[in-house]
């Protein structure tokens, strides 16, 4: 037997207004959902941020983020590197999003090309045939390469390496210890340290300036450069970040790093 | 004939009231969506057969549709994934990558494995980030195991622990060294080289101890000055009166 199923006993008015009255309803519902959306989407971290031990980039955050682990810059790219797991994680901080993950301990990378260390450095797959400490793409025919002076020395230099002939140049040599290397607008950035006197320096277009703490990182941010300083002996185990101002002074800024806001 | 007639009903509210026809569409897909078991159950007790047919068909193709999804993804995943890698490998894999030649000069890696492939470089000898955090120079490179490592290292697959090494052959020596870390040094029969591995969690030699490169030292951990688990390799040759430490890098093949 059929059951007989009234479904709708209403008159053509009465039908509409219930139709229409379901239409509202799935209107206001796509607009609340609209809102919520959009809420959580303002309420979700735009920054990145190292303070004390714990590093935020964006929504993801990094507890315990103490050496050996870093981060460098390349902009738009951070690579947040992790040597105790083997991995390179990359976000574009112009897009402010997840770039991509590597199973590699990376000394850079520039949206197409790596550099990255085992026994030596290598460009992609390219054995550059020295081993860098620290490292920047300059572009796809050119990387900058601290590499220590011989495998005896302490003291390291800066050398410019075409990557299509190995073919090395040095570009700066000091008695001193090169932290770091970046080239942001055309501009050559070196931090150093005196490991004698433990005085420590940027040296811009090279112009010597001297900072109050080891320069770790190089980076842009709002038309301006900053420098930071990651936790260590020298910093009494805090780190802070620097503006370089257009006289070249540098200004502290915070016991912590912001690198994108 | 009369489910023909309900059709023919259709196609004539959907001339001649097409705005009606279409909210109702709506409404249906509304409630389907709010309450879909007493509809579906609604439609069952008026369509009976053809619906259970339709319900039955659905059922079996989503099923089809997921296990024929399931093999062409899941395929690709489990082969690169490395699983059956390891099903197979736990027979396949040789000794020869734990296998060390007698030797008084270190040619190996203490993880085992080819050159590196079993390990990442933490820190390098005379390590320029090390300097900066600590404010001392590093006179070895501290390894950890890599992914290599774990897939295939048999003396890790058998026991869950990260063994080190002897790389040379030699006498041990078993200390604590000042900062807590627990040391074995082994140095050559001939004691114009010795190897520092610190930060052992177990210890398996004993001072005095003869050994032969490849014996077992110990456990990896994070005894005395370490952020965390790893091993701090170190190569010294005798100079004179005094032991110089020089890069283990150059010493593994």
């Amino acid at each position: 037997m059929t059951k007989p199923i009234i479904l709708n006993p209403l008159n053509l008015n009465q039908r509409r207004l219930f139709q229409f009255a379901i239409v509202f309803l799935l209107v206001l519902f796509f607009i609340i959902l609209f809102f919520l959306l959009r809420k959580n989407q303002q309420n979700s971290s735009s920054a990145v941020i190292l303070q004390d031990s714990k590093l935020q980039v964006f929504d993801q955050t990094y507890d315990d983020f103490d050496y050996p682990n870093k981060v460098s810059v390349h902009y738009p790219y951070i690579l947040i590197i992790q040597p105790g797991k083997t991995l390179t994680t990359i976000y574009d901080l112009s897009k402010k999003e997840k770039k991509e993950e590597f199973k590699k301990v990376l000394l850079d990378y520039d949206g197409n090309n790596i550099l990255y260390s085992g026994k030596q450095t290598f460009f992609n797959k390219i054995n550059l045939g020295i081993l860098c400490e620290n490292g920047f793409i300059k572009s796809d025919q050119e990387v900058l390469c601290v590499a220590k002076k011989n495998s005896a020395t302490f003291e390291n230099e800066l050398m410019s390496i075409n990557t299509k002939t190995k073919l090395q140049r040095i570009l700066y040599q000091a008695d001193n210890l090169i932290t770091a290397v970046s080239f942001v607008k055309e501009k050559l950035y070196i931090g150093e340290i005196n490991t004698d006197t433990n005085a420590s320096y940027l040296i811009v277009e090279g112009k010597k300036i001297k900072t109050q703490t080891p320069v770790n990182l190089i980076y842009p941010l709002k038309n301006q450069i900053y420098l930071a300083s990651l936790k260590s002996i020298f910093t009494k185990n805090k780190v802070m970040y620097f503006a370089v101002e257009k006289d070249n002074s540098t200004v502290l800024m915070g016991e912590k790093i912001i690198i994108s806001e | 004939m009369k489910k023909i007639g309900k059709y023919a009903h259709a196609a004539t509210r959907l001339k001649d009231d097409p705005l009606g026809f279409l909210l109702d569409l709506l409404v249906l897909i509304v409630a389907n969506l709010l309450i879909p078991i007493p509809l579906v159950g609604n439609i069952g007790l008026e369509f009976r057969g053809f619906a259970l047919g339709c319900l039955g068909f659905v059922a079996i193709f989503t099923l089809f549709i997921f296990l024929s999804i399931g093999v062409v993804f899941a395929s690709p995943l489990l082969f690169t994934s490395g699983y059956l890698q390891n099903i197979f490998a736990s027979n396949n894999t040789t000794a020869a990558d734990e296998e060390f030649a007698d030797t008084s000069t270190p040619q190996k890696n203490p993880f085992g494995g080819t050159g590196l492939s079993y390990t990442t470089t933490t820190a390098y000898f005379h390590d320029a980030g090390y300097y900066l955090t600590f404010g001392k120079v590093h006179t070895g490179i501290d390894l950890v195991p890599n992914d290599t490592y774990y897939q295939n290292s048999k003396t890790y697959k058998s026991g869950g622990k990260v063994v080190i090494f002897s790389t040379v052959s030699g006498h041990a020596r078993f200390y604590i060294d000042k900062e807590g870390g627990a040391t074995v040094e082994v140095t050559n029969n001939e004691g114009t080289l010795r190897v520092l591995n610190i930060h052992f969690s177990d210890i398996y030699v004993t001072t005095g101890q003869e050994i032969k490169a490849g014996i077992p030292l110990g456990v990896m951990g994070q005894s005395g000055f370490a952020t965390g688990n790893h091993l701090h390799y170190e190569v010294q040759v005798k100079n004179g009166a005094s032991w110089i430490a020089v890069d283990p890098l150059s010493y593994i093949h």
